[in-house]
């Protein structure tokens, strides 16, 4: 089951993300929601990701591959060069840099979407009806056999 | 000047933000009206251009670019604005920065919008600008990768796609919160824009990593495009061009104009949308500052451009350098050496004199300036060539006028319904620095 808890003071917030976690709640169970983005002490509530990899990694693969495709287009029609080469990198290397570039642009934006699990049902489905604007809602996926247990944390 | 908006509640701070959203008052319709019509006119220069053929431009031997490659660079350069502003802040941590981001990344967006259109207008075809994808064809032909006109499609293709995602990213929660304020159509577009945002820990997490990642390859990219535009020139071997530092000239001339625009609009906005609670004096006076070095910047490298050329004394070059310093585009190169150091380096330098309306003034002044640098830049070097016999003059007709003010108006157009849809101040940045 999901209990939920609203929360104005930071301190609060933490001292309940701290109890539900010494009780066994992992940070996959657990979800904050706010007008504004929250700051946690480090290991209260991770969420690691691998967006500067990804985003790596894509700028390689579009570089690379846009590299292989203009070298192969250069040499299936040959340009006259005049004695110069027909493939050569300095000519080309604004446009592998930009296209690495967006590369980078397009896995950013993967990640952010993966990451923030969007376009897919949550688990922990955001609290219905107005709220504060200023307020925290701390909601953790709990055991139906703690429930108490629970709530006395939340509202502790 | 007034820290009012700090002591709101974080419901008023919405409140006052989404306010110019939901009515239309009488001077932004007339606004959009006017410049409705000069777009309007703007089109059908073009129409005309179209159908007649590049005749009816200024265009002819030896000056194959004339003011649409002027207008390209210019607004190329603006387009720096939000990099700038944005993302170095964004990456510095600089709180100060969150009320002026927004203005900034829009102001990049639209002027890349407008950049964009010129090499097309210039293209004379422009129905063939496709020509330029490398898609399969059946004429086994394939762009020749090799010339800076790809170099520029793909720089600008990727600057345009990484701004507006940069700026659409953290619009995300505040188009949720308008789905929730909106009825009907209104709030079905921004739930639609919203993604699904449901704004927990994860999506905020997301969203903080995108922007500091993007933040980053936003600035390489920005750089690398002035540079590029830099060198559809300097690739060139004509008198006062092939020079080693236009990359980074341009790139300076782009901040400095791109801050002067900022400056402006974001004085425009506190006025007409009564924003004074949140773009405060402290934004401007910082602004100001990074005016003024720009400013000295600027001198520097024309200077440094100015002198290389004169003590060289190589006749080609010294035919452009004379015509531009004291032949027929004197009175043009010393407006710009007005406009663009002495006005403002008066007007921001001195402090008793550093104001908002003098602030105003001296970007106003910077824009006017660097226009005239980029028309100084492109048309005397087309005009006298290495051969003399072989040099000419340019006019430009009124085709390529009417253009060069649609894009202005086409500019202030798109501000006007931006602010319409969108809260000019990213909300949810606002409250995070202000409201803690």
């Amino acid at each position: 089951m999901i209990l939920s808890a609203e929360y104005r003071a930071q301190d609060r917030l933490e001292e309940a993300l701290l109890a539900l976690r010494e009780a066994g709640v992992s940070a996959e169970e657990i979800a904050l929601f706010s007008a504004k983005p929250v700051e946690l002490p480090e290991g209260l509530l991770d969420r690691p990701g691998r967006m500067s990899l990804v985003s790596i990694l894509c700028a390689l693969a579009l570089g690379i591959g846009f590299t292989s495709f203009m070298f192969w287009a250069q040499l299936d029609y040959p340009l006259i060069t005049g004695g110069m080469p027909i493939v050569s990198a300095w000519p080309v290397g604004v446009v592998i840099f930009e296209v690495t570039m967006g590369g980078a642009v397009v896995g950013v934006m993967l990640s952010f979407f993966l990451q923030g699990r969007f376009f897919r049902r949550p688990r922990i489905a955001p609290p219905a009806g107005p709220r504060d604007p200023e307020s925290i809602v701390l909601s953790a996926i709990v055991p139906d056999d703690r429930k108490d247990e629970f709530q006395a944390i939340l509202s502790s | 000047m007034t820290n009012r908006a700090q002591s709101m509640t974080a419901d008023a701070v919405r409140e006052m933000l989404m306010r110019p959203l939901w009515r239309i008052s009488g001077p932004w319709l007339a606004a959009v009206l006017v410049c409705l019509a000069v777009v309007g006119a703007a089109g059908y220069a073009w129409s005309v251009q179209l159908s007649e053929g590049m005749g009816v431009s200024g265009l002819r031997r030896p000056t194959y670019w004339g003011l649409y490659i002027v207008n390209f660079v210019f607004w190329v350069g603006i387009s720096h604005a939000g990099t700038l502003i944005s993302a170095i802040l964004r990456l510095t941590d600089a709180a100060w920065r969150r009320p002026v981001t927004r203005v900034a990344e829009a102001i990049t967006l639209f002027s890349l919008m407008i950049a964009g259109l010129f090499p097309v207008i210039h293209l004379g075809r422009a129905w063939l600008f496709y020509w330029l994808i490398p898609y399969p064809n059946d004429r086994l032909l394939w762009p020749n990768f090799r010339s800076p006109l790809f170099w520029d499609m793909t720089a600008i293709m990727t600057y345009v796609s990484a701004s507006a995602l940069f700026l659409y990213l953290p619009m995300i929660p505040d188009f949720a919160m308008l789905a929730e304020r909106s009825t009907g159509f209104k709030s079905s577009v921004y739930r639609a824009l919203s993604l699904g945002w449901i704004g927990d820990d994860r999506q905020w997490h997301a969203l903080e990593r995108a922007m500091k990642i993007f933040a980053g390859v936003i600035l390489a990219v920005a750089i690398s495009v002035h540079s590029v535009v830099a060198f559809d020139f300097a690739m060139g071997i004509a008198p006062m061009w092939h020079s080693t530092i236009f990359a980074p000239y341009f790139v300076a001339g782009a901040i400095f104009s791109g801050i002067a625009a900022l400056i402006l609009v974001m004085a425009a906005l506190r006025r007409t949308l009564r924003l004074d609670a949140f773009l405060h004096w402290k934004h401007f006076n910082n602004l100001g500052k990074l005016l003024l070095t720009m400013c000295v910047v600027w001198l520097y490298f024309t200077a440094s451009e100015y002198l290389t050329a004169w003590y060289g004394n190589h006749h080609a070059e010294m035919a452009v350098f004379n015509k531009k310093v004291s032949g027929e585009y004197a009175p043009w190169f010393w407006t710009m050496v007005v406009c663009n150091f002495f006005v403002p380096f008066i007007l921001i330098g001195v402090k008793k004199l550093r104001n908002i309306p003098t602030l105003c003034v001296s970007s106003v002044c910077i824009l006017l300036g660097m226009w005239i640098e980029r028309f100084l830049i492109v048309v005397p070097t087309l005009e006298t060539p290495h051969l003399a016999a072989a040099s000419g003059r340019y006019d430009p007709s009124w085709v390529e006028l009417t253009i060069t003010a649609g894009t202005f108006a086409a500019m202030i157009l798109l501000y006007l319904l931006f602010s319409k849809l969108v809260p000019i101040i990213a909300v949810w940045e606002y409250e995070h620095d202000s409201l803690g």
